[in-house]
């Protein structure tokens, strides 16, 4: 992998296209989760941005940590919401298990702000820290803890009442 | 091993599904059945370097350009084309001359899925051409009645065999060889291979399983059902001590038979085959019907070789004969194509895999694409795993990768993005090894064009997607990666995604 970011950084282009097919499948998810029907278009954007970048990145190891922030703020961009802002009673994550709950999710998704989707991405399909989150989104700590928080309870309250 | 891809099955199939599995960094295990991997290439273990019936391959097929892209290193003999005997009624070998020139003066043409390769090659060439032409198709075909299946079908498999056969190849030492070469790559390259591992629906693993066995086996092992038409085929191999002067191939297409009997002496091609220098192989085919018996079949391949090879009998050192059933790749009736066979994806995270599924190609190429195909299926079922089910999710199709690929590249610019419809009479569009719908990317002079296939009912329906002017030095490894695109998208149903037009620019 990483000599294949290496080759990539260089140029390369079957190392480039290599990249693509490993980061394509994760980067979709992150882009979808945030944007919804504009996940395609962040998707390219940030492969994008990731392809034409790569040469400054100087630690191999830490790209996936890079291309998810670029992911995230490629979505929130394409959604029109680039800066993060905490909207009134917004979702929250459920545990989910079993893919009957695929249309709940994508539901509540649905009625999430795309700062709030972000948020819960970056917690529940990620399993990033709070802190890590706030990194991620460059907003303060307390403020993607309370966003996450009610996040979590709309997302409850309308799956439960789904 | 931590959330391993399961093989099920050893053969070319299963042997690539490996490679490619854990060359993605996945943990594979191969679960084998018999005490020796490799299936049906192996040709038995009686005599080394015998190949179960006559094996070919094609140096522009999917087998082929796997391995050279792979770096597997396996010795490829031409043809002697010196010594063809053609057995016919009148005695004479020019019809197959005749018809073989006839055919090279066509233009690039696709025949009808729906109409029987008689009728279509009847209208197209007359009734006697047609009539040998039909008996012809029987050596790729390994059936009893070639003109019966998909016009469509024969009439691909024909061009490539016989206007593309200076393509054609052996594999020295035979598939022995091959497999061996298979097993040391994917036990390299961290995979597990277990034999005598037979396994039962109710010992089938839980995860992302490909069942890379024949068909019939597949349907028990996932309790469904999993069919399509195949072939009987007689074959008859034999070594004789070294004879007059033989003919290389014999071509028996006399019209007592709606097929032809095909008897190649593969010594011709590799006089070491056997060790010793001078003994000669000869392995014969023959389609037969459902209600012919084996006996009958080899009389009548023995009565060919009495009548092309003088003394044979007398010579024979050691003789073999089979009866294969469904082992020679799916034949497609007509109205059928590839896409109608039985699908890679089995749902629940399990692929069907092998030469009688749903994937491009002649014989094992057909293995070769789905396996590849399947195990691309598997991988990203297994990343699947880590992720929490529900969420949404979107993959990377061939036009947005072009596009990327296009706007990253150093160098690279875009000229014109350009979306077309309707049917597109004045350009035929060569299907590359079937490829048919799906993406195809041609660069010719450091111009890469992107061309979406789509069928529609008057034909195919073009849409060129885009023109990228590439610097010189990336085109050279942008022609590989163009195999590569090429390889990774058939069947895929990308055509259907619009291409991301705004984001040309």
């Amino acid at each position: 992998m990483e000599d294949q970011v290496t080759a990539a950084q260089r140029g390369d282009p079957l190392a480039m296209d290599a990249l693509l097919t490993e980061l394509a499948p994760w980067v979709g998810r992150l882009c979808s989760a945030i944007a919804l029907s504009r996940g395609e278009d962040a998707m390219q954007e940030t492969l994008i941005l990731v392809l034409r970048n790569l040469p400054t990145l100087r630690e191999p190891a830490a790209l996936r940590a890079w291309v998810r922030r670029i992911a995230v703020r490629q979505s929130l961009r394409m959604t029109g919401d680039a800066r993060v802002v905490s909207v009134p009673d917004p979702p929250e994550v459920p545990v989910l298990q079993d893919l009957d709950t695929v249309m709940d999710v994508r539901e509540t998704l649905m009625r999430l702000s795309p700062s709030q989707r972000a948020v819960l991405v970056l917690r529940d399909l990620e399993d990033l820290s709070e802190q890590e989150a706030a990194e991620v989104m460059d907003l303060p700590e307390g403020t993607v803890k309370s966003g996450l928080h009610r996040a979590r309870k709309s997302f409850r309250q309308r799956w439960e009442e789904g | 091993m931590d959330r391993p891809i399961h093989v099920v099955g050893g053969g070319i199939a299963g042997l690539v599904a490996a490679i490619t599995a854990a060359e993605a960094g996945a943990p594979v295990v191969v679960h084998e059945a018999s005490g020796r991997a490799g299936g049906r290439a192996l040709g038995g273990t009686e005599r080394a370097g015998v190949n179960l019936g006559p094996h070919v391959v094609f140096t522009d097929g999917a087998l082929v350009r796997w391995l050279r892209s792979h770096h597997i290193d396996v010795g490829l003999r031409g043809p002697v084309v010196r010594g063809v005997r053609v057995l016919d009624d009148s005695g004479s070998h020019l019809p197959l001359v005749e018809s073989a020139r006839l055919a090279a003066t066509l233009p690039p043409q696709r025949a009808p899925v729906d109409d029987s390769f008689r009728a279509w090659a009847e209208q197209a060439f007359g009734p006697t051409r047609a009539a040998l032409m039909c008996r012809l198709a029987g050596l790729f075909t390994f059936h009893d009645d070639p003109g019966a299946l998909s016009a469509r079908f024969v009439w691909d498999r024909f061009r490539r065999t016989f206007l593309g056969a200076d393509r054609v190849r052996w594999v020295a030492g035979g598939w022995s060889t091959l497999v061996d070469a298979l097993i040391e790559r994917a036990l390299a390259r961290g995979a597990r291979i277990d034999l005598d591992d037979r396994l039962t629906p109710g010992t089938l693993p839980e995860g992302p399983t490909i069942v890379a066995t024949k068909l019939s086996a597949a349907a028990r092992l996932l309790e469904r059902r999993l069919d399509w038409p195949g072939t009987r085929t007689a074959l008859l191999d034999v070594v004789t001590a070294p004879g007059g002067n033989w003919p290389s191939i014999v071509a028996d297409v006399r019209a007592d038979l709606a097929t032809c009997c095909m008897i190649e002496r593969e010594t011709a091609v590799e006089p070491g085959l056997l060790g010793h220098d001078r003994y000669e192989l000869f392995q014969a085919h023959l389609g037969v019907g459902p209600g012919i018996a084996f006996d009958p079949a080899v009389a009548r391949i023995e009565d060919a070789l009495d009548r092309a090879v003088d003394g044979w009998r007398e010579r024979v050192v050691w003789r073999r004969g089979h009866l294969l059933v469904d082992s020679t790749g799916a034949v497609d009736p007509p109205g059928t194509t590839w896409r109608d066979r039985p699908g890679i994806d089995q749902g629940d995270d399990r692929f069907v895999a092998g030469d009688a599924v749903a994937a491009p190609g002649l014989l094992s190429e057909v293995a070769v694409n789905s396996a590849v195909r399947a195990t691309h299926m598997a991988l990203e079922a297994r990343r699947r795993q880590v992720f929490a089910p529900g969420w949404p999710s979107v993959d990377l199709s061939p036009e947005r990768r072009l596009a990327v690929l296009a706007a990253a590249l150093p160098g690279a610019s875009l000229e014109s993005v350009e979306l077309r419809g309707g049917s597109d009479r004045g350009r035929e569009i060569e299907p590359v090894d079937e490829t048919g719908p799906g993406y195809l990317l041609g660069v010719r002079a450091g111009v890469v064009r992107g061309t979406a296939v789509t069928p529609s009912p008057d034909g195919s329906r073009v849409t060129t997607l885009a023109w990228v002017r590439w610097p010189e030095p990336v085109a050279r490894p942008l022609n590989r990666l163009y195999s590569t695109l090429r390889a990774s998208v058939f069947g895929s149903s990308a055509w259907r995604y619009a291409l991301g037009r705004r984001r040309f620019r």
